[in-house]
């Protein structure tokens, strides 16, 4: 029998399901080496226990805790795909505000306090579940997540790179951002998403995250030289991957 | 070089081995005999092959068994990645390719005459074991044997019963000791280098020749006690695992230094790997 | 050598009467963006034979980027069979560097264990190399490595500056090549214009000691301050190591189609530079600082490869000073620094 397959999505803009209903061609082999059994976006009908669930999306409220966890339970592995659910992604910009309130009462006006409201300090899934393999980006690589359920498919957890995004850029020969006058976060962060921003253009935010032992100083060091403040590094470095070491 | 000659073929080109029988040794080492479809593998002690499982990848293994004994060849694989966990798998009867053998041998020949004495830490035991084979099956060309082998503790011991079969042997001296007991372990305890003052004395430094296989860790200790049993650097002779891919000296991932460990190595004299500084 | 001369109009109909026989790839020297690029040329209009450096060296065509090796049927250990690239191909504009450093590979590749998949590619390539006309502050020139590279190339342009090229044949292939050209024999003013032209053009970065010595300067500089100094900015995003021509290493890696019923053992570049390459099964890492990593790249490229294959590692061509952000990449200030001149 084909792995029985789920997609599920927490607190998102739910574009990383988006990339995968936009598969397009691949859908089609895709599907024959899977069985995709729940995916609210594209399909109705749900099912008991999963082979792989792929979850999109932070968790911000304990009853969504308790959904994960339940999901969780029934999966036999649980993939978390998409910044938000790998890291918290944008939405854990809330957590760097000392005061939860004060960001609600920015945000949602005098009605801040409605139960419907109500919200909690951004947690990635897992800081709740056991993930067993991660897929970052915001949006998500199409390729990746193919290359990720081939590599399960087959039994085994396929390994991220570890290496930054210039690699990526230098296999597509790119003209180096930093050599255009612009920044670029691409040198501390993790490859995989085949460098698209700076292949078009645009600087690397970082939204995969950062690959493992960054050179976080020298990063700073090379955006001061590029004349940037202390400010404009500190959003630069957090819009992804909020981390409250980087303050400062 | 690979026992099948086919012209034309690429350097990269597995052949197909076939599993005649495998039994889990520890909880993630695996024991496997192999043969080749045409004749023999044609190894030497301290060879490495690289096995492939198309579409997941190759890993490098080191050759377990003596060519002095015909037909098949053995290995112990441990279990630490995808492809590993894979030839896990499978059982006998069964196929995967492979590239080799690899790497620089154990000199057995040059030994002649020679006391020999093997130190094997751990998983060390697999490569140094072809090593040992091919003495004990010429018993007659070295003179005394010393086998010392150490683990961390007794679930991680490697080929129970034929070192049962050595430690029985009235011709060879073989000692072994954890570095944890566990309850219903009789032998030594402590790291490696307290079973050498058991043979320190009989030792005749100048007619041994040390061959050592372990860990990382374990070259440091152990080397600063043979030097302090006098041995010179010539005479102690290592294998020294690195990340090896290609196999043959091209890839640059098992590089030490100046020197790539696929082919001027695994197997090095203490003296050849002096002006290495990241050797040890 | 016979040595030719023809105007440069003359050489781009030659250029693009090639491209319009069709019969082989032609590859030369493009404009891109604010930097160049090797790449196919669809006329000879698009050559920019004046260019400063490229971003990737043109050893992209004679060890590719991400090559197939063989193609198999997953988990069918009898289905491996080799895939050779045996396409025809003209490299137009290499400059000598580039041409040195291929020198250096076509040895590495052919000696001990002989690379199938190299060989088979090398001798379907022809190579126009050309000596650079602009000058570039992170190019070195040696005569060593100039000599070098008529190891590689079958014809040498020379831009004497006046919209005509004189061209060293070099090889026969080149010789048959060139001969569908109109040009005429180099008389004996245009060769001495050549040699002229040949030398460096400024704006270079110059080596504080013999190129010879550096070898044996290196003798017991491992753990030389230079490398945790420059460490502190390294980002190991091994731009460096992929814009190098000399640069050979790579990774293996099994890719299957989503049918699950096809696949490819490929190999792509790789380089030291990066965290994981020291890294081995179970995790320990033989190369886990920056500086470690530092220190082996350059002793590699300015000893270990001269004492290994007697070709020097490190060509001289710019590319890793540019390529590197951090600016602490190029082996002939990492040399001048250790030798107590600038850092």
């Amino acid at each position: 029998m084909k792995p029985q397959v789920a997609f599920f999505d927490f607190a998102c803009c739910e574009g990383c399901q988006l990339q995968i209903a936009n598969l397009e061609e691949d859908i089609v082999g895709l599907v024959n080496v899977v069985d995709v059994v729940e995916f609210r976006e594209v399909l109705t009908g749900t099912a008991e226990k999963y082979d792989v669930s792929f979850i999109e999306g932070s968790i911000t409220r304990p009853e969504d805790e308790e959904r994960l966890k339940d999901i969780r339970k029934r999966s036999k592995l649980l993939v978390a795909y998409g910044s938000c659910a790998t890291s918290g992604g944008v939405n854990k910009l809330k957590n760097l505000n000392p005061s939860l309130e004060n960001v609600q009462k920015t945000v949602y006006g005098k009605d801040w306090n409605m139960p419907h409201l109500r919200t909690a300090a951004t947690k990635a899934v897992d800081e709740v579940v056991k993930v067993d393999a991660y897929i970052p980006g915001c949006p998500v690589n199409r390729k990746e997540v193919v290359e990720v359920v081939k590599s399960l498919v087959l039994g085994h957890v396929p390994a991220l790179p570890e290496y930054p995004v210039c690699v990526e850029c230098k296999f597509r020969e790119n003209v180096c951002l930093f050599q255009k006058g612009q920044v670029c976060l691409g040198l501390v962060t993790r490859a995989g998403c085949n460098a698209i921003c700076p292949s078009n253009n645009s600087p690397c935010e970082g939204c995969r995250g950062v690959m493992p032992n960054p050179n976080k100083n020298a990063m700073h060091e090379v955006l001061k030289e590029n004349n940037l403040t202390v400010k404009q590094i500190f959003d630069m470095f957090t819009m992804f991957s909020a981390d409250p070491e980087v303050k400062g | 070089m690979c026992a099948h000659d086919k012209k034309d073929s690429s350097l990269y080109l597995p052949q197909v081995c076939t599993i005649v029988r495998t039994e889990a040794m520890t909880q993630r080492d695996r024991y496997f005999e192999f043969k080749l479809a045409n004749g023999d593998l044609g190894h030497k002690p301290g060879q490495f092959a690289e096995l492939s499982i198309p579409g997941i990848g190759e890993a490098p293994i080191s050759l377990s068994s003596s060519p002095t004994r015909n037909g098949t060849f053995e290995m112990v694989i441990r279990n630490v990645g995808k492809v590993t966990s894979m030839i896990h798998t499978l059982k006998a009867g069964e196929t995967l390719g492979l590239r080799g053998p690899f790497g620089t041998d154990f000199p057995m020949e040059d030994l002649r005459g020679k006391d020999l004495l093997f130190v094997a830490g751990g998983i060390g035991l697999v490569p140094l074991r072809s090593a040992i084979q091919y003495a004990l099956d010429n018993r007659k060309n070295y003179g005394a044997i010393y086998i010392l082998f150490g683990c961390t503790d007794p679930t991680q011991r490697l080929f129970t019963k034929e070192i049962a079969d050595w430690a029985k042997r009235e011709d060879i001296v073989f000692l072994e000791s954890v570095d944890r007991p566990a309850p219903g372990w009789t032998g030594n305890t402590g790291v490696i280098t307290t079973l050498f003052p058991k043979i320190k004395d009989k030792l005749n430094t100048k007619n041994t020749r040390a061959l050592i296989v372990g860990p990382p860790i374990m070259y440091k200790f152990v080397i600063l006690e043979l030097k302090t049993m006098g041995f010179e650097d010539k005479d102690i002779i290592m294998s020294l695992e690195r990340h090896m891919k290609c196999g043959v000296g091209k890839c640059g991932h098992c590089q030490i230094n100046g020197c790539y460990v696929c082919q001027d190595g695994p197997v090095f004299t203490l003296e050849a790997v002096r002006g290495l500084m990241e050797a040890i | 050598m016979e040595v030719l001369h023809m105007p440069q109009s003359a050489f781009h109909a030659f250029v693009d009467a090639l491209i319009k026989e069709n019969k082989q790839e032609i590859v030369g020297v493009k404009q891109k963006e604010n930097s160049f690029a090797f790449d196919t040329l669809e006329s000879a209009g698009e050559l920019c034979l004046d260019y400063t450096e490229t971003i990737l060296p043109p050893k992209k065509y004679f060890l590719p980027l991400k090559e197939q090796l063989l193609s198999f049927k997953p988990l069918d250990a009898g289905s491996y069979a080799p895939i050779y690239d045996e396409q025809d191909r003209v490299v137009i504009g290499m400059h000598p560097a580039d041409c040195a450093a291929i020198a250096l590979l076509d040895k590495t590749f052919s000696e001990g264990e002989p690379d199938t998949p190299y060989l088979k590619r090398r001798p379907h390539i022809t190579v126009i190399g050309i000596y650079p006309v602009q000058p570039y502050k992170n190019r070195f020139t040696s005569p060593f490595v100039t000599a070098l590279a008529y190891k590689t190339c079958d014809l040498m342009l020379v831009d004497l500056g006046d919209k005509t090229f004189a061209i060293e044949v070099v090889t026969d292939k080149g010789k048959s090549l060139i001969a569908k050209a109109q040009a005429k024999t180099a008389d004996a003013a245009v060769q001495k214009k050549m040699e002229e032209r040949k030398k460096a053009p400024k704006e270079e970065v110059t080596l504080s000691m013999d190129p010879n010595a550096v070898s044996d300067f290196l003798n017991n500089k491992e753990k030389d301050p230079v490398f945790a100094k420059r460490a502190q900015r390294c980002f190991s995003c091994g731009s460096c190591t992929l814009v190098c021509p000399t640069c050979y290493c790579f990774n293996v890696s099994d890719e299957i189609e989503l049918s699950l019923l096809e696949g490819r053992r490929v190999r792509s570049w790789d380089g030291c530079m990066l965290q994981g390459f020291a890294k081995v099964a179970g995790e320990h890492n033989f190369r886990k600082n920056p500086e470690d990593r530092l220190r082996h790249r350059i002793f590699r490229k300015m000893k270990y490869l001269k004492e290994r294959f007697q070709m020097p590692g490190c060509v001289g061509c710019g590319r890793c000073g540019q390529a590197c952000v951090a600016g602490i990449a190029l082996p002939i200030d990492v040399i001048n620094e250790m030798n107590g001149k600038g850092a």
